[in-house]
C-alpha cells in the first residue's frame, strides 16, 4: 500500500471517528451505538427525546457542514503552500478568508437594508476572496520569485484591509452586530441541510480543481521557470488554482465565517504522513481537514459545559503557537 | 546539424540587437562571460522564457515559437540557476517530475516512464539515493539530481545556468563529467552557461564568450580563451598556458607582486 493510499485511509478514518463523536455528545447524549443503528436506518428508541430527530435535524447537518469546511480550508490550504511555495501560506494567514468576511458583510449590510436577498452573500464572500487572493499574489510576486516575507506581509496588508472593512460594516450594522460578530469569529451551528447542499455546490468541485492541477502544483515548486520548462502554463494554472480556492473559502466563509489555521495545521500533518506531491497532498488535507474540524467544532460545543464557542476561537488557540513554530523554523 | 540556432536575437536589459549563435547537435558547449554579460538571458531567450524583441530561434529547424509547451518541454531540458529544495518529496519523486511532459492528461506514470526514470537515476549515480528526502542532500548530490531530472525529461537540448556555481572542488569535477558523459552517452546537445573559466576550459568541446550582450568571440576552448581577450573582457590581466597533458588551456588571474592594491578593489 503507498503512503498516499494510507495516509488517505488514516484521514477517512479519523473523520468517521470524529463524525461518530461529534454525533454522540451534546445536551442530549446518544451512545455511540445508538448513533450508529440511527445512521444506518434502525429504530430509535422511544422518546422524548427523539434522537432521531435530535441527529438528523441538527447533529448530522452540522457534521457535513463542517466537514465541508474542513476540507475547503485543508485542501485549499495545501494547494496555497504549493502554489506560494510558502510553509506558512493559509486562506487565513494570506487574508483570503478576510476578503472573503468583507463581501460577506456588504451584502448581508444590503440585506439587512433589504436591498438584496440574502442569498446572495456565497457570491459576495466568493468575490471578496477572489479579490484578496488576487491581490496577495500581485502584491508579493516579483518577477516569478515569491519571496516569503512578502507574501505573509501582503496577505497581512489585505487581511488588515478585509477586517477593516467589516468592522466598518458592524457599525453600520448596529441592529445586526451581534449577529455578524458570532458569525465572523467562525461558528458552525444554526445551519440545516440548506446550507450544507450551498457549501457542498461551492466546495467540492473547487477540490476536483484543485486535485485536478496537482501536477501542476508539483511543478511550481521548482519555481515558476522550473514548472515552465516542464511545460506546465504557470499563468494559467495560477487562475484556476486561485480560483478554486476562492470558491472553496468564499463557501465556507460566507456561512461559517472566519476559521483559521486549519488550512496550515493540516497540510503539515499530512505532508508528513503523504510526502509532498500533491496528488495525494491536496486529497488527503481535504479529509484530514473535514476531521479536524469536525472535532474542532465539537471540543468547542461542550468544552464550556452548556456554553459554546464559536470554533474559530479554538481553532486560532491551537493554530496560533504551531503558525509561530513554523514561522522560527522558515526564518532560520 | 545545428541542435539550436539564434538569428538576429535582440531582448531588453540584455542582449545588443543582432546576436547570432549556432549549437552543433551533440556537442557540449559553455557560455562564459563576466557577470552580466547576457548569459542567463540568451539562456531564457533560447528556452522560450523570454520573448525576443527580434530575431528567432530554432530547435532542430524548428522555429521554437511554432512548438506548443508540452513538445518544447520533451525536446529542450531547463535547468535555472536555484531551485528550492522539495519538502516531503523523495529523490525518486523529485525525478519524476521530468515526466511530466510525457504523460497522458490523466492518470499516472507508465512502465515506459518508469524505465526513463530508474535509467535518468543510473546515469547521473543518484540512484543510490533514490529513496532520500530531497532536502536532506548536499549542494553537488541536489545538482546531480536536477540533471537526472532533465535525463528523464529525454530532451534533444539541455540548456543549464551556472549549475557547477557554488559546488566544491569534487562536486564540481563529478557534476561536469556527468555532463560530458550524457552527452557522449545519449548525443544529448548541452549548452551549458559556467561560472569558472577554468572549469568550462577543461570540459566543453566549444566556448561562446560573452560581454555586454555580445557574443565576443566562439569556437573550441583554446582559440576563444587568450590572454589579450580575456584582460579586454574582464578588465584585469590574465595569464593563459596550455596544459602539458589535456593541451586545453589552463588560466588565473595575474596579480603584479610589486603593487600593494587591494585586490579587492575595482578600478
Amino acid at each position: 500500500m503507498s503512503r498516499g493510499r494510507l495516509g488517505l485511509a488514516a484521514a477517512a478514518v479519523g473523520l468517521a471517528l470524529a463524525g461518530l463523536w461529534a454525533a454522540a455528545v451534546g445536551p442530549v447524549p446518544i451512545p455511540p451505538g445508538e448513533v450508529l443503528r440511527i445512521l444506518f436506518g434502525g429504530e430509535a428508541a422511544p422518546g422524548p427525546p427523539d434522537h432521531g430527530v435530535v441527529l438528523w435535524a441538527v447533529r448530522v447537518p452540522r457534521i457535513a457542514l463542517g466537514a465541508l469546511v474542513g476540507a475547503a480550508l485543508g485542501g485549499g490550504g495545501a494547494a496555497l503552500q504549493g502554489l506560494f511555495r510558502n510553509p506558512l501560506a493559509d486562506p487565513y494567514v494570506l487574508g483570503i478568508a478576510s476578503g472573503g468576511g468583507l463581501g460577506a458583510a456588504v451584502v448581508l449590510l444590503q440585506a439587512g437594508a433589504g436591498a438584496v436577498d440574502p442569498g446572495w452573500v456565497p457570491l459576495g464572500a466568493f468575490v471578496g476572496a477572489g479579490a484578496a487572493a488576487f491581490a496577495v499574489h500581485g502584491l508579493a510576486w516579483r518577477g516569478g520569485r515569491l519571496p516569503l516575507a512578502a507574501v505573509l506581509l501582503s496577505g497581512v496588508a489585505v487581511g488588515l484591509i478585509g477586517s477593516a472593512g467589516v468592522s466598518l460594516v458592524l457599525v453600520l450594522a448596529e441592529a445586526r452586530a451581534g449577529d455578524i460578530v458570532q458569525w465572523m469569529l467562525g461558528d458552525l451551528g444554526g445551519h440545516g441541510w440548506r446550507e450544507v447542499g450551498w457549501v457542498a455546490l461551492a466546495v467540492l468541485p473547487a477540490l476536483a480543481v484543485l486535485v485536478a492541477h496537482a501536477r501542476a502544483l508539483d511543478a511550481m515548486l521548482l519555481g515558476e521557470a522550473g514548472a515552465e520548462g516542464l511545460g506546465v502554463d504557470v499563468g494559467r494554472a495560477k487562475w484556476w488554482i486561485l480560483g478554486a480556492v476562492s470558491l472553496a473559502v468564499g463557501g465556507a466563509v460566507a456561512f461559517c465565517g472566519l476559521i483559521g489555521f486549519i488550512g496550515l495545521i493540516v497540510p503539515h500533518a499530512v505532508r508528513m504522513l503523504v510526502g509532498g506531491r500533491h496528488r495525494w497532498l491536496v486529497p488527503v488535507a481535504a479529509v484530514a481537514g473535514a476531521a479536524a474540524l469536525v472535532a474542532a467544532d465539537t471540543v468547542a460545543r461542550t468544552a464550556l459545559g452548556d456554553r459554546s464557542l464559536p470554533v474559530g476561537v479554538v481553532t486560532g488557540c491551537v493554530g496560533g503557537p504551531f503558525f509561530l513554530i513554523l514561522l522560527r523554523r522558515s526564518l532560520r | 546539424m545545428i541542435a539550436l540556432e539564434a538569428r538576429g536575437l535582440a531582448a531588453p536589459y540584455g542582449l545588443e540587437p543582432g546576436l547570432d549563435l549556432a549549437v552543433e547537435a551533440g556537442a557540449v558547449v559553455g557560455l562564459v562571460g563576466p557577470n552580466g554579460a547576457g548569459k542567463s538571458t540568451l539562456l531564457r531567450c533560447l528556452s522560450g522564457a523570454l520573448r525576443p524583441t527580434a530575431g528567432e530561434v530554432r530547435l532542430m529547424g524548428d522555429p521554437l515559437p511554432a512548438l506548443d509547451r508540452r513538445t518544447r518541454a520533451r525536446r529542450l531540458g531547463v535547468m535555472p540557476q536555484e531551485e528550492p529544495r522539495l519538502e516531503g518529496f523523495t529523490v525518486r519523486e523529485s525525478v519524476e517530475l521530468g515526466r511530466l511532459p510525457h504523460l497522458p492528461r490523466f492518470g499516472g506514470l507508465r512502465a515506459v516512464d518508469r524505465q526513463a526514470v530508474q535509467a535518468a537515476l543510473e546515469m547521473a549515480d543518484v540512484a543510490p539515493l533514490a529513496d532520500r528526502l530531497t532536502p536532506t542532500l548536499s549542494g553537488g548530490e541536489h545538482q546531480r539530481v536536477r540533471v537526472a531530472r532533465a535525463l528523464a525529461q529525454g530532451p534533444e537540448v539541455l540548456l543549464l545556468d551556472e549549475p557547477e556555481a557554488h559546488l566544491d572542488l569534487g562536486h564540481r569535477s563529478a557534476l561536469m563529467a556527468l555532463l560530458v558523459r550524457v552527452n557522449r552517452a545519449r548525443g544529448l546537445t548541452v549548452l551549458a552557461a559556467l561560472h569558472a573559466l577554468d572549469v568550462a576550459a577543461l570540459y566543453c568541446d566549444r566556448l561562446v564568450l560573452m560581454d555586454r550582450g555580445r557574443i565576443v568571440a566562439a569556437g573550441p576552448p583554446e582559440a576563444v580563451l587568450t590572454a589579450e581577450r580575456l584582460a579586454a573582457v574582464y578588465r584585469t590581466a590574465v595569464w593563459v598556458e596550455p596544459d602539458p597533458i589535456t593541451g586545453r588551456p589552463r588560466l588565473g588571474p595575474r596579480r603584479d607582486p610589486d603593487s600593494n592594491e587591494d585586490p579587492e578593489d575595482g578600478p
